[in-house]
């Protein structure tokens, strides 16, 4: 006897996210999931974008969630800038999960308040390839692609680009020294999905990170009406 | 990417499935995974079998159906396969942006049981 049971495997990590995003969006903030190789440049995004709104006429109120599988050196280096944050360390895991993000906002909570949040930030632990699957709560996933990775890999990770509601291309002060067609990765990113928004741009010179900022700034006006 | 905890996820709601309807034998196992879901199907029923092991559902064949991934194209309305080496969602026809309307399921679909 055959018996329907239609039901998704990943509902329950599902289940725990919408509970994180339920909880943000009633606090009105942006909530935005980091995804990157290693070495991207996520943290230095993170840096440069806590230097960026703390230059800002208008406070925005900016947390950070980390995730690493060892060492609490990034929520350190998010901290230095100023930012409340705090560390999740999988001890191997290769992708953040809801219901590590869940245990991290309770933490969080100690920190500041998060009813007063405009902007969280959660940086997935570098891997191009599971944090897409595992929803977080987020409002949107953010790619962060960088110059000396080479121009092909929205065709090779066509899942994460097309989960992503935009791209970073960061290290473009890079381009003269590397291979990567900056035409063909956007090109191709976008067949993958036509709605990504991108942003190249360098966290070492600054060039192009203004455009990040706008992006970040309509999303947290967004949520916070 | 990670079959076997996807694996373990699935047999937990294959087992639920079966105690609900109070069976205690589960012969097949029959799940879905799209093209662009990250998983692949066969290492999947893989790992479902060895999980099986010892439990109402050992020896149960675990069949996967590939669902194929598919666009439509927001402006035309045209439907279109998404498929390597681009994978790409933009409409042939008009140029337009297509949305993904098949190709990401990662779902246990139904179970056999004595």
């Amino acid at each position: 006897m055959e018996i329907p049971v239609e039901r998704r495997i990943l509902a329950a990590n599902e289940d725990l996210a919408a509970r994180n995003r339920e909880r943000l969006r009633a606090a009105g903030c942006f909530v935005v999931n980091l995804i990157s190789s290693p070495g991207a440049g996520k943290t230095s995004l993170i840096e440069r974008t806590a230097d960026a709104l703390r230059a800002k006429p208008a406070p925005v109120s900016f947390a950070v969630i980390e995730g690493d599988i060892a060492t609490e050196q990034d929520a350190a280096r998010v901290r230095a800038r100023g930012v409340a944050a705090v560390q999740i360390n999988t001890r191997g895991d290769c992708h953040l999960d809801a219901r590590m993000v869940s245990g991290a906002l309770d933490r969080l909570a100690e920190q500041t308040d998060l009813s007063k949040l405009d902007l969280l930030i959660i940086e997935n632990v570098g891997n191009l390839v599971c944090p897409t699957e595992f929803d977080l709560g987020e409002d949107a996933k953010v790619v962060v692609a960088s110059v000396p990775e080479g121009d092909d890999k929205p065709s090779k990770y066509p899942a994460t680009f097309l989960r992503a509601s935009a791209m970073v291309v960061n290290k473009i002060d890079l381009l003269p020294y590397v291979d990567c067609d900056l035409d063909r990765l956007i090109g191709d990113a976008r067949a993958v999905n036509g709605r990504l928004a991108v942003f190249p741009l360098s966290c070492r010179t600054g060039e192009g990170l203004e455009a990040w900022i706008d992006w970040l700034l309509a999303g947290a006006r967004r949520n916070g009406e | 990417m990670h079959e076997a905890s996807l694996a373990r996820a699935a047999l937990d709601l294959a087992l639920g499935a079966a105690r609900e309807h109070g069976a205690s034998r589960i012969t097949a196992i029959n799940l879905a995974v799209g093209a662009m879901a990250e998983a692949d199907g066969e290492t999947l029923a893989f790992w479902v079998g060895i999980l099986a092991e010892g439990g109402p559902a050992a020896g149960a064949a675990v069949h996967v159906t590939e669902v194929p991934a598919e666009a439509e194209c927001e402006a035309c309305g045209r439907t279109y396969p998404v498929v390597p080496p681009r994978w790409s969602l933009r409409c042939e026809r008009c140029g337009g942006v297509g949305g993904l309307r098949s190709g990401r399921e990662l779902t246990v679909a139904s179970i056999e049981v004595e």
